[in-house]
């Protein structure tokens, strides 16, 4: 590192295309050891999965990697794993969309109204701390054991993570900026749209990434409550019958949506932050 | 040329270049003993007492005056946001009523919206009045043009200096065409070579822009370099101590050639006497 930097003292400075470039090959190589070392963490796992399994503890026990997948291989190839993963994705899609919707829509109109967020909050914080999954019976009840279950199930997750995300930050719009679009003469409306909408934006990607995991959990929760299908099945049905490989495949596979789906609301976020003036890691033009 | 008719007729330029209408007679913002009390915890509290003045159209007046002598408070009642407690607030011949219509209000804090580009920020105003796309573009490039910001039209406002937000922000202002503009120490964040560059700057955006200019501040050189007249407030509740008229020898538009004649520090002298004289500050 020293030895490069006195190099390139002693040499002409370089021109730019060539600092540019060599600024990219670095970061270049930086990012191929961090997937490097995380591809040998990897490794190192599921070799000490392997090779412990039926020494240490049973193979029915711990199963193992390669018998995970076999069982991949096999229920992929009976269709088996596609149509619960369908099932577990639609119920998760549903409670996520709805969820989403009710908790953005209540959180900016209850948090515009500072008296309503007063009156409300003690009864707000209340059902935030309610354990939900105590819900899953009443539910049942109320809606059988379809899909509906399960998705108000997901969505009753989603609505309280993204309802309070967007309250509290509808609370915390700069009223410095409301003062300023007041002196301009907008109206509530122009206000609303102008300065609200575009600031929950950002909070509403924010807890899009939290709600999403949490709505997986209300749907295959909703699962082991009752059910006939889906990825929970899959995992209470599998550990009936004392296949662990079964119940290690429904988890990986629920795992994998789920890291999927961040990256992909990542994905988003990073273009509407874009096209909202948030360019992460720019450099300042002076 | 003396330099009294240099400024009358500097003033009646400015009038005639204010949109064509007829100028309207008698000041733009008339001020007649107005007091200003706020309820507080700790009781009632005067911010301002007893306050006369005016503005006159084309006129550049600065607010001086040190801190807590309800410089600001008097600010809020020329924009019409507060009305005062006593006294008399007349806006374009009219009684107060509300928010006065076409003010322009300029902070030191930065309100610019994050996720509009320079070019949006500038056309929010117009926007809100609900001018067209094409039109109103237009208008905003044109501002930036004369703000020096051409170049950055399509910038977001984390990319930029806090001279060149500062700048949008005063586009942002000067867009509608405001009758009255107002100034809260606009330039008070920024280092003293930026800030007697903004100053120049200003005064030239108000050459191409003319505009009555309300500009507090507690930099008695800025108000000395910028202002036609200059009230110095002082003591708590703060009163009118002085109303000053400034003529110099230098050109007005250059900052530096103003704070380098005689007359720049007698006028400095004479504020500092007249804010911290006996009875003022405590």
């Amino acid at each position: 590192m020293t030895a490069q930097i006195t190099v390139a003292q002693t040499q002409a400075p370089p021109d730019a295309e060539t600092a540019r470039r060599e600024i990219a090959r670095r970061r270049r190589r930086r990012r191929a050891y961090v997937w490097l070392c995380r591809v040998v963490i990897l490794a190192a796992v599921l070799i000490t999965w392997q090779v412990t399994s039926g020494h240490w503890f049973p193979a029915f026990v711990m199963s193992s990697p390669a018998q995970v997948w076999d069982r991949v291989r096999e229920w992929l190839g009976n269709g088996y794993l596609q149509s619960n993963l369908g099932v577990t994705l639609e119920e998760t899609f549903i409670g996520f969309a709805f969820g989403t919707l009710v908790g953005a829509a209540a959180g900016l109109l209850i948090g515009l109204s500072r008296f309503a967020s007063e009156v409300l909050s003690p009864f707000i914080n209340a059902l935030y701390a309610v354990p939900k999954i105590m819900l899953g019976p009443l539910f049942v009840v109320w809606f059988g054991i379809d899909l509906t279950m399960k998705s108000t199930l997901a969505g009753l997750f989603v609505v309280f993570i993204v309802f309070y995300n967007i309250w509290s930050g509808v609370q915390e719009v700069d009223q410095d900026l409301v003062e300023m679009f007041r002196v301009m003469g907008a109206s509530r409306w122009a206000i609303i749209r102008g300065i609200y909408l575009p600031s929950a934006l950002s909070w509403l990607f924010n807890s899009l990434r939290l709600a999403f995991p949490v709505a997986l959990i209300g749907a295959t929760v909703g699962e082991f409550i009752a059910s006939s299908a889906g990825l929970g099945f899959v995992a209470t049905n599998a550990a009936n019958q004392a296949d662990t490989s079964g119940v290690f495949v429904a988890v990986i596979a629920v795992t994998i949506v789920a890291v999927l789906m961040d990256q992909l609301i990542v994905l988003v976020q990073r273009m509407v932050n874009r096209r909202l003036g948030k360019n992460e890691g720019g450099r300042l033009v002076i | 040329m003396t330099q009294a008719t240099r400024m009358t007729q500097r003033a009646e330029r400015r009038r005639e270049k204010s949109g064509g209408e007829p100028a309207a007679p008698g000041p733009v913002l008339d001020l007649r003993s107005v007091s200003v009390r706020y309820l507080t915890s700790s009781g009632l509290n005067t911010a301002v007492t007893e306050v006369t003045a005016t503005v006159e159209p084309g006129e550049f007046v600065s607010v001086v005056g040190p801190s807590g002598c309800g410089k600001s408070t008097l600010l809020h009642v020329a924009a019409g946001l507060i009305r005062p407690s006593a006294g008399q607030v007349t806006y374009l011949g009219q009684e107060w009523t509300g928010l006065h219509p076409d003010v322009g209000y300029v902070t030191q804090k930065d309100t610019l919206l994050p996720w509009r580009t320079v070019a949006d920020n500038i056309a929010l105003p117009l926007q809100l009045k609900g001018m067209r796309k094409a039109e109103r573009r237009a208008i905003a490039a044109d501002m930036a043009a004369s703000l020096g910001l051409e170049d950055y039209l399509k910038h977001f406002p984390n990319q930029l200096s806090g001279g060149m937000r500062q700048r949008v922000q005063l586009g942002r202002t000067l867009v509608i065409r405001p009758k009255l503009l107002l100034m809260d120490e606009p330039f008070g964040a920024l280092d003293a070579y930026l800030r007697l560059r903004m100053q120049e700057l200003l005064l030239s955006i108000l050459r191409e822009h003319p505009v009555s200019t309300v500009f507090v501040t507690h930099d008695l050189g800025e108000a000395i370099t910028l202002s036609d007249r200059v009230l110095a407030l002082s003591g708590s509740p703060g009163q009118l101590v002085l109303d000053c008229a400034i003529q110099t020898s230098a050109e007005r538009g250059d900052p530096m050639a103003v704070r380098s004649t005689p007359e720049f520090s007698d006028y400095q002298s004479r504020l500092w006497d007249a804010i911290s004289a006996p009875g003022g500050q405590k």
